[in-house]
Order: structure tokens, then sequence, then C-alpha cells
């Protein structure tokens, strides 16, 4: 799916920066900022599964909603079909909000309960008008049974179903518009572990009906690493490393992207105990002060006074690390299923 | 159940059932639940949400609260003195509050939400040190402060007045782990501990686990849904689906030869780092059924690929027990239908 070296990206973020304000003073001016998303450059192509990974607080569900358009950007640009996102008028979003759809991560309080499956499925539909009466119902019929799910449950509430046919209501409305981008926040982080195997083969299976672009969010690199093409590891704001799964997974060039590798554990128990783990330490810097130099360089075993702690990083080719070509970072080998 | 290991049992449940009315009718979260902790060996007990995982830890304690209750079985604690059960005990017994907190700590999923937020860590830490030593103020805090050293948080001697809000998640679960240990129990029940926390954080935690038990010779009571995790810390394997344990053995035994069809079915199903790049996962078809539609006979027969039409929906799967002693819940290895197969 990612021969599409020749095509125009379908999006392009620029230099992104999201901040919260924390605290004001006496004149309402912000005097604290919570830095989330702080100059992130991100390309999508057209048809691809775009992985994004990190630990809790790195800014990655910031960022997916900043591209729905669910949160505002303080600066830069994200650019899709020659506009730029983050300068719509409001009459202009809701013909992006169509193309461009969120899945969430807990199906449980991410569907209305008061309402039925066929509200909440239509509801895209009868928002902007495009379908009513029987119409409504045979296209909700009909992605309802592309998700899996039987249109004879058609009016029956979400407490009446389990985490993942939730999750297939979640994904359905977010089809049923005909978007092109889906970014997807944890779809499967809720579930339970027999079910998720079935909604990763479902995304991939629509991506290939619908010819979908996915943002999937994810902070379970198992996951990541089964469902996406390329890989962008987020940090404390900044994507510190981008590359096509099976490079950044077998040789890492950033040793966060190599530390949070080694943490997973693998289900093998001739594995325990195998050599490389790294531990980092706890202390994650303050998001409202941004250190100099690399955010990672508290936490990195290979960090040098000096080097790492001064001036800004800049990512090239593909890693933000002063010192990624003198490395030798450890990957995980390809393993063949059993 | 036979013994793998020639360590001595510490906790032996048996027949354990918990049960919650609901207005739907009586839920059998914990149904006729067997199951074995050694001395200084760890017990991993992994299944989905709905299992009865949780409950059978809570149920140890007696810490399951109406509408829920303990319906039959025996909870046997092989500690110091004379074995007894501890389903026996009355709520006020004073043998029960040595029990919970002394004899056995216990960790939640949750780590900041089991922490209270008006009281700094220290003072929490000072009161259950007091109620299971004895202590003085000042010789309890000192101890506080060598626990939390222990646990591997830095400047113990400062964190000790912070509160839970200051700490981040791995922090909590340490100060929740120094709690569980201040009466040097014999037995540490984890309810998933690190699901909430980063894999960074969780390894840190897993790691501590692991040099707390080797130091202080715990037995330790694992409960997640994490088959990585199973496998890094495990003696023993548990596995549990709708209330029953459908499979007990070793850790090798379990991820090299699993015999339930739904243990092998789940470690096929889940995602592993290096293997299963870009391509379809094999499945478990359906989901985990609402416990009060229990399928009859086995109640993993309807997602299960080897059920045999007339016997899996019909009668209780028997428990096979194999060499070694490791068990499964699965008519594949009854002796009746080997015949068939064969």
């Amino acid at each position: 799916m990612s021969e599409t070296a020749s095509s125009e990206p379908m999006l392009e973020i620029n230099d992104l920066h999201i901040r919260f304000p924390v605290r004001r003073n006496m004149l309402g001016r912000v005097t604290v900022e919570n830095h989330a998303v702080s100059g992130v450059d991100l390309t999508l192509m057209p048809g691809e599964t775009l992985g994004l990974v990190g630990e809790s607080g790195c800014g990655k569900t910031t960022l997916g909603r900043t591209i729905v358009g669910a949160q505002q950007a303080t600066s830069g640009s994200i650019v899709y079909d020659g506009r730029d996102l983050t300068q719509l008028k409001n009459r202009e979003k809701g013909r992006y909000r169509r193309q461009i759809r969120m899945v969430f991560q807990d199906p449980f309080s991410s569907l209305n309960p008061r309402m039925t499956l066929r509200q909440i499925i239509g509801d895209p539909l009868v928002a902007t008008g495009e379908a009513k009466g029987a119409e409504l119902e045979d296209r909700v019929a009909e992605m309802m049974r592309k998700v899996g799910l039987s249109p004879d449950y058609m009016d029956r509430y979400p407490h009446a179903f389990s985490g993942g046919q939730r999750q297939r209501v979640n994904i359905a409305r977010a089809l049923i518009v005909g978007p092109k981008l889906v970014v997807a926040d944890e779809p499967v982080s809720a579930l339970d572990v027999s079910v998720r195997a079935q909604i990763l083969n479902l995304l991939r299976e629509l991506q290939a009906e619908f010819g979908l672009t996915y943002l999937f969010i994810s902070h379970d690199l198992s996951v990541v690493e089964n469902i996406a093409d390329r890989v962008a590891v987020m940090y404390f704001g900044k994507i510190v490393e981008l590359a096509d799964t099976a490079e950044l997974y077998e040789k890492p060039s950033h040793p966060y992207t190599e530390a949070l590798m080694s943490a997973v554990p693998i289900p093998d128990p001739s594995r325990r105990g195998r050599t490389g783990r790294v531990l980092l330490p706890d202390d994650l810097p303050d998001p409202t002060k941004p250190p100099p130099g690399c955010a990672f360089a508290s936490r990195c075993r290979y960090a040098e006074a000096g080097r790492c702690d001064t001036g800004e990083v800049d990512f090239v080719d593909g890693v933000r690390c002063v010192r990624s070509e003198e490395l030798e970072l450890q990957g995980i080998a390809k393993t063949d299923a059993q | 159940m036979s013994e793998p290991h020639s360590a001595q049992p510490l906790l032996e449940i048996s027949g354990l059932k918990t049960g919650f009315d609901t207005y739907d009718g009586k839920v059998p979260a914990v149904d006729g639940v067997d199951l074995t902790v050694h001395a200084g060996k760890t017990l991993c007990v992994v299944g989905e949400s709905g299992c009865g995982k949780s409950v059978t830890a809570r149920s140890i304690l007696r810490l399951v609260d109406a509408p829920g209750r303990i319906e039959g079985g025996t909870i046997t604690w092989h500690g110091d003195d004379e074995p007894f059960d501890v389903l026996s005990l009355n709520h006020d017994d004073k043998r029960l509050q040595r029990l919970r907190g002394g004899d056995i700590g216990m960790i939640f999923q949750e780590p900041v939400a089991s922490l209270l937020p008006l009281r700094t860590v220290g003072a929490q830490l000072v009161e259950v040190i007091r109620i299971h030593t004895g202590m003085d103020k000042q010789a309890a805090r000192k101890r506080a402060i060598e626990l939390l050293d222990e646990v591997g948080i830095p400047k113990p001697e400062e964190r000790v007045d912070a509160y839970p809000f200051q700490l981040s998640g791995g922090m909590c679960q340490r100060v929740m782990i120094a709690i569980a240990l201040c009466a040097n129990p014999s037995l540490l029940i984890a309810d998933e501990p690190t699901t909430a926390l980063d894999v960074t954080t969780q390894a840190r935690i897993l790691d501590l686990i692991r040099r707390l038990q080797a130091e202080h010779h715990m037995a330790v009571m694992f409960i997640t849904h994490d088959l990585g995790v199973v496998a890094e810390l495990a003696d023993e394997v548990a596995v549990m689906y709708l209330g029953k344990v459908v499979e007990r053995a070793g850790v090798e035994e379990i991820f090299a030869d699993p015999k339930h069809p739904y243990t092998r079915q789940l470690l096929e199903s889940v995602p592993v780092l290096g293997r299963d790049r870009g391509r379809d996962l094999p499945t478990i078809p359906g989901t985990v059924p609402n416990p009060l539609h229990r399928p009859k006979g086995c109640s993993f027969h309807p997602r299960c690929s080897e059920a045999i039409a007339g016997r899996c929906d019909i009668d209780e799967p028997p428990e096979v027990v194999f060499d070694g002693g490791r068990t499964a819940q699965c008519v594949l290895y009854d002796d009746q239908t080997e015949g068939d197969r064969a």
C-alpha cells in the first residue's frame, strides 16, 4: 500500500503547534502554557496507514483531534486538498468534516446511550441533509453489513452491545459519509484481547474496499506494527522518528524508539530476561517548560552533556537525534508466525 | 491440584463461587474456581473482562461488596500458623484484619484512584505501617521513607510529603506497592497493576515486582489480560473464561503447548512484535457472552473452532488432568473423545 511515492500527498502538516493555556495573569494574558504539540511536520500519502505511537501525554491525541477540526491549532498549517484546514471559515468546515473522520478510543463513552444504532450511524447523513426516509435506512443498513453488524439490530441501543460491536458502530458512523481520511485514536485499546484482531482485520478490509487513508494513533507497538505502513514516533510534542514499519522496528534510529520497543513484553517465556531491555527513568520534562535541546535527553542513556542538552535538534533523515549516526540501536527481529 | 513445583501451597482456593444479584438475575461472576498459589511463586491469572479474575482476587480478601456475595467454596490460607478457611471468618474477626494488608498485600489497576487524594502519600503509608506493626509515628515515618526508597522513588524524604496528584501514575503505583509491602506480606495480589501505565513504566514496575519478590520470598498472584506480561512474570498460569478456570499449567507449557482451544486461539490472535507485521490476524469469532446468558455446556463452545456438536453444547466439560499436573477443562482430552478422534 505504500507504492504511492509518485502521487500527491493527501494531507500535509507543517510546523504545527498546539498550546493550551494553563494560567493567566490578572490582565487575562496567558503566562503559563502547556506545549502539547510543538512543531510537527507530517505527510500522509493516499491509501497508506500511518501509525503514530508514543506514551500518554506526548500529544498524539491532540494532533489527531486537530486534524479532524475538534481542536484549534495555535500556529502552523494542515493542508488538505489545497486548503489549509486551520484557516477554514465555519461554513466551509462541513465539507471537510465529511472527508476526514475520527474513530475514538472508548466505545462506551463515545456513543450516545439514548440513541439507537439507526440514529447514531445515520446521524452524519441527517445532519448534512444528505439522506432521509427509506434511503437513509438503506444506507445505514448497508454500512452496518459492511462493518459486520446485522441490520436487524438497527433499533437497539448501544448498551445491548459489547465493546467490539460498539467499536463497529463507531467505525460505521465514521465511514457512512464516505470519508477519505480516518483518524483512528486507539481504536482497539479498550477492547478485549480476543476481539482486537477482528477490529484490526476489519479496518484493513474497509481500507482496501473504500481506498481509505488511516492515521492510526496508538500506544501499543505490536498493534501498530501489524497495521501500519509507516510509523511516526512522537515524544513530548515532537516527531522524533519516522520510517517504514519494517525499518523502524528492525533498525530504530532514535534511542526513544529503541527504549519503547524493548519495553514491550513478548509472549514467549523462553525470551524472558533477554538482554537489552532499556529501563527508562521516570523524570519526564514539564510540558509548560520545554527543556533546551532534546526533550528526551534527561531519560536517554546515550545522552552526552553539551551536545544533547543545548540547541534545537533538527529532524534529519527521519530522525531527531544528534547522535543517531554513531549509535548502534537494537530493534525487533522479525520472527515467523507459527 | 497436584503440584508442578515442590513449593508449599500458600493459598488454596477450592470451588469458589461468587455471584452478583442484579435486577436481571444472578450473575455468576466466579463459578467454581480452583486455584493454588505456592509460596514464593508467581501465579498469573489471565483472562478478558468479565471472566471473574478480579472478583476471584477480591474474594480472597473478602472485599466483595453487595450485591456481590461469596456463595460457596473454601479459601484456605496456609500461612505460618494452622491452615484455616478465610471464608469461615467473621467480618470483624481480628485474623481477617491481619490477613488484609498483613499476610496479603494488594495493589490495584488505577493507582491514582486507589490513593486518597486529600492525604499525603506519607500519611497513608504511616497509617498502614502503624496498624500492622504498632510502631510510633516517628519510627513509622522513617520506615515509610525506607519503603519509598525501596520501591524506587527518587528523593523519598521529599516525596513522602507529596499528595498523589503531584506524582505520576507510575510513581503512585510504586507508593501502592510500598503500602502493600509494609507488613512484609507472604502474598502480593496484583490486579492489573500496569494496565493503566505506559509500556516503559510497566517494564519498570514489573522489574520492581520481580526484584521485591526475590528479596522478600513473596508469592505473587498477578492478574492481567496481557499475555506478554504473563510470559515475563509467571511460574504458573491459570486461564479464566466466564467465571471458570479453563486451563492451568506451568508458564513454558502454556506458551509452547496450549491445550484449551481458548488459550490456543488467544495466543494466535494477539499481535506479537516481530511476528505479525502487515498480516491478517487469526481471530476468535464472536464476543465474550454476557454472563447472564452463559451458553449451555462449555461456555466457550459458540466461539470455539473445535467444538463438537452434541457434546460441547450440552455437557459441562470435564477437568482433564495431564502428566505433570496441568489441567484443561475441555472434552478434547477426555478419554472418551480421544477414542473418537483417533
